[in-house]
């Protein structure tokens, strides 16, 4: 599928709009996992989001184009971010999903724990009732 | 007198969906991710477990206006879609993953 060309300029440029929106977003998203499951949250991270937030290694990783006719039939933005832990050697991508029909508005999140084989499957191909366009962050 | 829950609307078709993809006890974890998260109840679109609304489109059935959303390192990319019937009771009963990058 192809999109707007202005939308994906203005996109270009917001790059790093975007990725402060996703590390605030994935803030409050630690927070509210932490307040909610605080069992859950500290056998997988072994430390509070202000520790995480300061001490682990935060790297922006790549911004996704997509849509998803299947369930919000609308064409979203994904950014993803890496978080890595020196000490666990242990990585977790968060991903916020924003709309580009609604002004940015969050239309969904997660975190994940960091899987190569899965990374490169995702790179490689799109999924059925999903077209994706990559723009990955240099 | 039983009280219901929500997570009385998660059907066994979608039991078996989830018991399909994830084999043994992994499929029961699973599964009891999906029954707390629904327990908890409706949620805003930001990043809480729970039941929180889509918007319906004719691809997924556009019968399908809400899901049931998890906060999990391994399965949160995960959702049962779920609709309220017109009794009132509320039916989740297909499972798929979310929104992908």
């Amino acid at each position: 599928m192809s999109f707007d060309r202005d939308a994906d300029a203005k996109l270009l440029l917001d790059q790093d709009v975007l990725f402060k929106k996703a590390h605030l977003a994935m803030e409050k998203y630690l927070r509210d996992w932490y307040c909610s499951e605080r069992e859950d949250f500290w056998n997988e991270f072994h430390a509070a989001p202000e520790v995480i937030i300061s001490n682990f290694s935060i790297e922006n990783e790549c911004i996704h184009v997509g849509k998803d006719f299947f369930i919000s039939n609308l064409e979203y933005v994904s950014v993803s971010i890496e978080l890595f832990n020196p000490s666990q050697a242990k990585r977790w991508e968060y991903t916020a999903f924003y709309s580009l029909a609604d002004d940015f508005e969050l239309l969904d999140n997660h975190l994940l724990k960091k899987n190569v084989h899965r990374r490169a499957i995702s790179k490689n191909s799109s999924k059925a009732g999903e077209s994706v366009t990559w723009i990955d962050r240099q | 007198m039983r009280v219901f829950s929500y997570a009385d609307g998660i059907t066994s078709s979608a039991e078996k969906q989830i018991l399909r993809k994830f084999k043994g006890s992994e499929g029961k974890k699973v599964l009891q991710l999906f029954r707390d998260a629904a327990n908890k109840g409706f949620v805003a679109a930001e990043g809480k477990a729970g039941i929180k609304k889509i918007t319906p489109t004719k691809l997924i059935g556009k019968e399908y206006t809400h899901e049931i959303k998890i906060i999990s390192s391994q399965y949160g990319d995960y959702r049962i879609f779920g609709y309220q019937a017109s009794s009132g009771e509320w039916i989740f009963d297909l499972f798929r993953e979310g929104l992908h990058k």
